[in-house]
């Protein structure tokens, strides 16, 4: 896929653009909002001062990447794993459907974190299967097959919980 | 809620926005140019600062100058007015005819009277 951000007004503009997809990756990756948060701020932060996209051919998948790549580097810092946070939103529901919102969270959850960052990367992200296997280092199609496991499962564990619900 | 296949359920997935992150916290480079415009500022404060220097010098506070020694086509009533820079600064933008009488009044104090035929500056005047 091309660079999609030429008619963007430099990093304010895919800071806007891609914020909220890059924001959700970044809480798949290590539950936590707050650490979620300063990953992303701190790429944007770094880009601005360093003007790193200058060379990158995927600009997109670049940030995905340079999120990830931030999280990971804390992550071995920190030498701990954290627990994903329950009640924090992650998403703005449609026609403030707040209960789908919890059980979308939930479901999504309840993945395996590989198949979760996967998911995050082609639905919410809109990235290719081969841009999300070039960013988690997988190949194309095991990106493809954990998408698929993993939809069937979110889909799966949703539809229970409607049901459970209704 | 019916069971949907991948292509439906994948849209209904994308009705759900992911939340926003919080705005960056600098400011960013739209309003990076601060060096250039606090420049401005500076230069535009001098310049001000300037001007009012200048109005200090022609309209002096001290003592008037002594001018015993020439005639002065001045009446003796007429009293110097002592008048602060912003009461000068509103008198000139909201009475433009009071504020040219003062001024020449000023003028009349502070400068040696060309009325007289003893008066150096008329004197280089008409050389």
């Amino acid at each position: 896929m091309p660079p999609t951000d030429q008619s963007m007004p430099g990093i304010e503009g895919l800071y806007r653009q891609y914020g909220g997809p890059l924001l959700l990756f970044a809480i798949s990756i290590c539950g936590e909002s707050s650490r979620a948060q300063d990953a992303v701020h701190q790429v944007f932060l770094k880009l601005m001062e360093t003007d790193g996209l200058k060379n990158a051919l995927d600009t997109k998948a670049y940030l995905f990447a340079s999120v990830r790549n931030a999280l990971l580097n804390d992550q071995k810092s920190r030498q701990r794993h954290v627990a994903i946070e329950p009640d924090r939103l992650w998403f703005e529901p449609p026609d403030r459907d707040h209960a789908a919102e919890q059980n979308l969270r939930r479901a999504l959850q309840s993945l395996p974190d590989d198949q979760r960052q996967v998911v995050v990367l082609h639905i919410w992200g809109e990235l290719t299967f081969s841009q999300v296997a070039e960013i988690l280092s997988i190949s194309a199609n095991t990106a493809a097959s954990r998408y698929r496991y993993a939809l069937a499962k979110l889909r799966e564990a949703m539809l229970v919980k409607e049901n459970s619900n209704a | 809620m019916p069971e949907p296949n991948d292509e439906q359920f994948e849209k209904y997935l994308k009705n759900f926005r992911p939340v926003d992150p919080e705005p960056l916290p600098v400011r960013t480079k739209k309003h990076a140019g601060g060096a250039s415009s606090r420049s401005a500022l500076a230069a535009c404060a001098v310049a001000c600062l300037a001007a009012v220097a200048l109005v200090m010098i022609v309209l002096p506070r001290g003592p008037k100058p002594d001018n015993t020694q020439e005639p002065s086509a001045i009446p003796n009533n007429a009293q110097h007015t002592e008048i602060s820079m912003p009461a000068l600064t509103n008198l000139a933008l909201d009475d433009h005819a009071a504020f040219d009488k003062f001024m020449t009044d000023e003028v009349q104090t502070q400068f040696p009277s060309m009325q007289s035929e003893q008066s150096a500056l008329r004197v280089l005047a008409q050389e």
